[in-house]
């Protein structure tokens, strides 16, 4: 009875009319020959890691002390922001030295660190005095690996409203378009249970669900004929959202369980480090599953909103931002950091980063021990990337990302690399062809490429 | 062929035998109507001989204000508080400096507001069903009802069959009340009702095509009550209260009489004044208190609210009333006994809202000059200082000013914030506060201001009376008023409007109920730019 007109995107993603095309089902089993396939998850926290290669004033830095050359193996003890991943180290690539986007303030590289651009400028905006938001000016390296690989990409984060409107952004599908994550604890595991699991009433809100969409497909189908014709395309996007919708729903359970999720406050400050863990088992039941083969964790705004209260999990009680503790880190007043000082701002600032790669580390340990389907780790077959917008004290020098997993293709963890100021680009451009499309050579702004970083 | 592939062929057919120059002729389906172009100057003179231009309306959705508001209608009581939860979690965007929700939605937001519909949609059929007797008659009411209202117009006949059928299915299989709870899910979730659809009359009119008069009576009731229209609003604009010049002024100067104008100007002035950050500003001082924000957030829109509502509802008033409403809290900052209601203050020290400690507290206790200089630059003078280098490094006043690349900017932006520096971060008058690094001024070394604001001023009081007699400082925050109005920035088809707008505004004597009566009786207002059809 509907006409479905098949959009481009749904044609991108593979998507058909047929009601067996379901993004989120187990779409995508092993390839013919039962080999896993390959899949990405970004984990990404604010700011940077504040510690430079050497460190300063009380601080150890992340180079190693013997590191001589661009590269080394990783020494018997890791610096102190990396102490939770001892027991992964020889699995992690310590990329350091990467440098952001040029041209764009620190503020807005968390915008740009996945797109490889600029910001994107609404310039009629900008000119009468707003500020619009801040957009990516282009296709995040996630969404690229996403429609590529045919699967609908997870995103998972705490709130990412901040201090300013578009920070909180670091995936796009396209120039000016956010990919918004989910931001409930709730939200997050109803989407990975597909409907499936035994809740009084759920068929009925099934049922509605199918009616509403259904419905809202007619009125906009009611009224097209009457908008303008900008209005009518934006009408036609949002269509294409709500088809996407309706394949999604009633999906059975694939058997495999995510588990009952706690019922806690997943806007608090408080929650974070419990909410992240959850995120963590989301995210690895959702790859387990073949829900899908690209996600992100986030951890809300990454220029640096969320503050440590987190004495029971960290012993770290802090009413401080991240982005203030980053900011008195590298001595710069401003930015709500009055009454810390420098001397506790550093000492923050490494507990702070200690607890992110703490909450990596649990994300690494769930998919080392959560099976592929050929038995092997979730870890060997999947590229985990801890990202962070900036670098050294708060700047955009000397960023440094951790490269986990990816065993089974071809990463070669265990080190410490130099990239000497090489931008992201030249890392997602590796990480394409790392997950098999050889054909992406370049990626983001074309002066900020070189080549693919060897991950190998 | 639908226009657009029309317009498209004739392009290519023009282009192939070789015509160069900008299209500019439109073969619309019932004949010819010329694109109108503003004029290249912006002058009163230029653009009383043009013909009116609107800029395009970009597609909006109800921001969150809005959209709690509209609830508000249908159902009583507070919004259930998961669901407001989410509500507060889909972000506003911002167009024009001012919130407003442009952008595309993604499927994740398009999600969160069926998940809002869906969390909303019991508790309002229960409240309509209270007063139902005859389940079938109760679906008939629900759907006309609540359409009418949730979509800002009564449905077509064809809708309501399909709206029906919907009912009747889901009824079949669950019930009557679990379907009632289907159908408003499904008004919820309609772009209907989240967008801002503004529909229009079948014609132009040169380069304007008006909205009908439901679309105007909503972009009437959502700039001034930032809600939907009520069905009072409805049903007069069904009688045809908004066909005509004089009944659409009387609509506005009724609307305006509404206690319900209040939260328009109020979400003016919250954003305009940034009123929402002040209990994110760090403060240790030790006479603060965690209620203090709040106090100096009530203070200043008391103010407004009352100079609004008085004799003298003009922009000078609010720059140079030297009364306020400061509460117990505030008292002691302002070294005056408590006292519920209207204090006079000493107008040597006092001058309108630059003197709350609402907006001296704002901008924290670091360098407070650069960052209130920079303000009034932005908000009274539309001059706003460019940003800031991407890496900001420390340094004093005294080296801001006289080094460069700092001193370009800060020379503009220190000095005129120096004319505050007998207030501390709290507000608090200090009289023998430390010499600032430079002399209190407006200063302008890129030529952007009128030259009459230039010079040296002795403090806020010289100050606040050099902008409120400047015309400058009229045609700025006319032109945001009418941004906030829009819900976007504006656009060159915009600016002769614009200027007329702020020209009446002046000779009015810069009465900003006058300001809001013109903006919304105005004949853009009223329409939209014939070439988005």
């Amino acid at each position: 009875m509907n006409q479905r007109a098949i959009s481009r995107r749904q044609l991108a993603l593979g998507l058909g009319a047929s009601a067996a095309a379901l993004p989120f089902l187990r779409s995508f089993p092993a390839s013919a020959d039962g080999r896993p396939l390959a899949k990405v998850v970004f984990f990404a926290s604010p700011t940077g890691f504040l510690v430079g290669p050497s460190g300063g004033s009380g601080v150890e830095g992340w180079l190693p002390s013997a590191m001589r050359g661009r590269e080394m193996d990783v020494p018997a003890r890791l610096p102190e922001v990396f102490s939770p991943l001892e027991e992964h180290k020889r699995d992690i690539l310590f990329l350091g030295e990467l440098r952001g986007i040029r041209g764009v303030g620190s503020h807005q590289q968390a915008v740009c660190m996945l797109t490889g651009r600029k910001v994107y400028r609404n310039e009629p905006e900008r000119s009468a005095g707003g500020d619009g938001d801040f957009n990516g000016d282009g296709e995040s390296i996630d969404q690229l690996l996403a429609r590529r690989l045919q699967v609908a990409p997870l995103g998972l984060s705490f709130r990412t409203n901040g201090f300013q409107l578009g920070e909180g952004r670091m995936s796009f599908t396209e120039a000016n378009r956010p990919f918004t994550p989910i931001q409930s604890i709730a939200d997050a595991f109803d989407r990975v249970s597909g409907g499936g699991s035994a809740m009084p009433g759920l068929d009925v809100r099934l049922a509605r669900r199918e009616s509403v969409l259904d419905r809202v497909a007619g009125d906009i189908r009611a009224i097209e004929g009457r908008v303008s014709m900008a209005d009518r395309e934006r009408l036609q996007s949002h269509l294409e959202s709500v088809r996407t919708l309706e394949q999604q729903i009633g999906m059975p359970s694939a058997g495999c369980g995510a588990g009952e999720p706690g019922s806690y406050d997943s806007t608090s400050h408080e929650n974070i480090p419990r909410l992240i863990r959850d995120y963590n088992q989301v995210m690895v039941h959702a790859l387990a599953c073949g829900f899908t083969r690209v996600g992100f964790v986030q951890l809300g705004n990454l220029e640096g909103s969320l503050r440590p209260r987190w004495s029971a999990d960290y012993g770290l009680d802090a009413n401080f931002t991240d982005h203030a503790i980053s900011h008195k880190f590298a001595g710069r007043t401003g930015a709500g950091s009055d009454g810390l000082s420098e001397a506790r701002a550093r000492d923050l600032g490494v507990q702070l980063q200690v607890a992110y790669n703490d909450l990596f580390a649990d994300l690494l340990t769930r998919l080392r021990e959560t099976p592929d389907v050929d038995g092997s780790p979730l870890l060997d077959n999947t590229v985990v990337v801890h990202v962070k917008p900036q670098g050294q004290n708060h700047s955009t020098s000397n960023i440094m990302w951790l490269v986990a997993g990816g065993k089974n293709l071809g990463i070669r963890g265990g080190r410490f690399l130099r990239v000497d100021g090489r931008h992201h680009n030249d890392f997602h451009v590796a990480l394409a062809q790392t997950v098999g499309l050889s054909d992406v050579t370049s990626f983001g702004r074309g002066d900020h490429n070189t080549a693919p970083l060897e991950l190998g | 062929m639908t226009v657009r592939m029309r317009r498209l062929a004739v392009s290519v057919f023009l282009l192939a035998f070789g015509c160069t120059g900008t299209f500019d002729a439109e073969q619309g389906e019932g004949g010819e109507h010329a694109a109108v172009r503003p004029p290249e100057v912006i002058d009163p003179v230029t653009c009383a001989a043009t013909p009116p231009t609107v800029g395009a309306t970009p597609l909006r959705r109800l921001t969150q204000l809005q959209y709690l508001n509209t609830i508000a209608l249908v159902l009583d009581g507070p919004m259930p508080a998961d669901a407001e939860t989410r509500l507060r979690s889909i972000l506003d965007g911002r167009e024009g400096g001012f919130r407003s929700s442009a952008g595309v939605l993604d499927e994740e937001l398009v999600r969160q507001y069926l998940a809002l519909a869906d969390e909303l949609a019991g508790p309002i059929a229960a409240q309509f069903a209270a007063s139902c007797d005859d389940d079938s008659r109760c679906a008939d009411a629900l759907i006309r009802t609540l359409g009418r209202q949730l979509f800002r117009r009564p449905l077509a006949e064809a809708d309501v069959v399909e709206y029906r059928m919907m009912y009747d299915e889901f009824a079949a299989e669950f019930g009557a009340s679990d379907a009632r709870v289907t159908v408003v899910a499904a008004l919820l979730s309609s772009p209907r009702f989240l967008f801002h659809l503004e529909e229009t009359q079948e014609a132009s009119s040169g380069a304007l095509r008006a909205l009908d008069a439901y679309g105007l009576a909503s972009r009437l009731s959502f700039f001034l009550f930032q809600s939907a229209p009520d069905e009072t609003l409805l049903a007069a604009a069904e009688a045809g209260a908004f066909d005509t010049d004089a009944g659409i002024e009387a609509e506005v100067r009724q609307m305006l009489a509404d206690p319900r104008a209040a939260r328009g100007i109020e979400h003016f002035f919250t954003q305009w004044l940034e009123l929402e950050g002040l209990s994110d500003v760090p403060n240790d001082d030790p006479a603060s208190s965690p209620g203090l924000p709040a106090a100096m957030r009530l203070e200043t829109l008391t103010f407004i609210e009352d100079v609004l509502g008085g004799s003298e509802p003009s922009l000078a008033s609010l720059l140079t009333a030297s009364y306020s409403f400061p509460n117990d809290a505030l008292a002691e900052l302002y070294g005056v006994a408590p006292r519920d209601g209207r204090v006079d203050l000493d107008p040597s020290t006092r001058a309108g809202f630059l003197t709350h400690p609402s907006f001296l507290f704002r901008f924290g206790d670091r360098h407070p000059e650069i960052f209130r200089g920079a303000w009034v630059l932005s908000h009274l003078l539309c001059a706003p200082p460019p940003p800031p280098p991407p890496e900001v490094p420390e340094a004093d006043s005294a080296s801001r000013l006289s080094t460069q690349p700092c001193a370009t900017c800060h020379s503009m932006m220190d000095p005129l914030g120096f004319t505050f520096h007998h207030y501390d971060a709290l507000g608090r008058f200090v009289e023998d506060a430390a010499a600032p690094a430079a002399e209190p001024a407006i200063v302008d070394p890129q030529n952007r201001l009128d030259p009459s604001l230039v010079g040296p001023v002795s403090g806020p009081r010289e100050l606040a009376a050099r902008l409120a007699t400047s015309d400058d400082v009229h045609r700025c925050v006319s032109d945001q008023w009418d941004r906030f109005a829009r819900g976007r920035a504006e656009t060159e088809f915009d600016r002769c409007e614009q200027l007329e707008l702020s020209e009446r505004f002046i000779a009015s004597g810069g009465d900003l109920r006058e300001l809001i009566v013109s903006i919304a009786t105005s004949p853009t207002f009223r329409a939209r730019s014939a070439s988005e059809y």
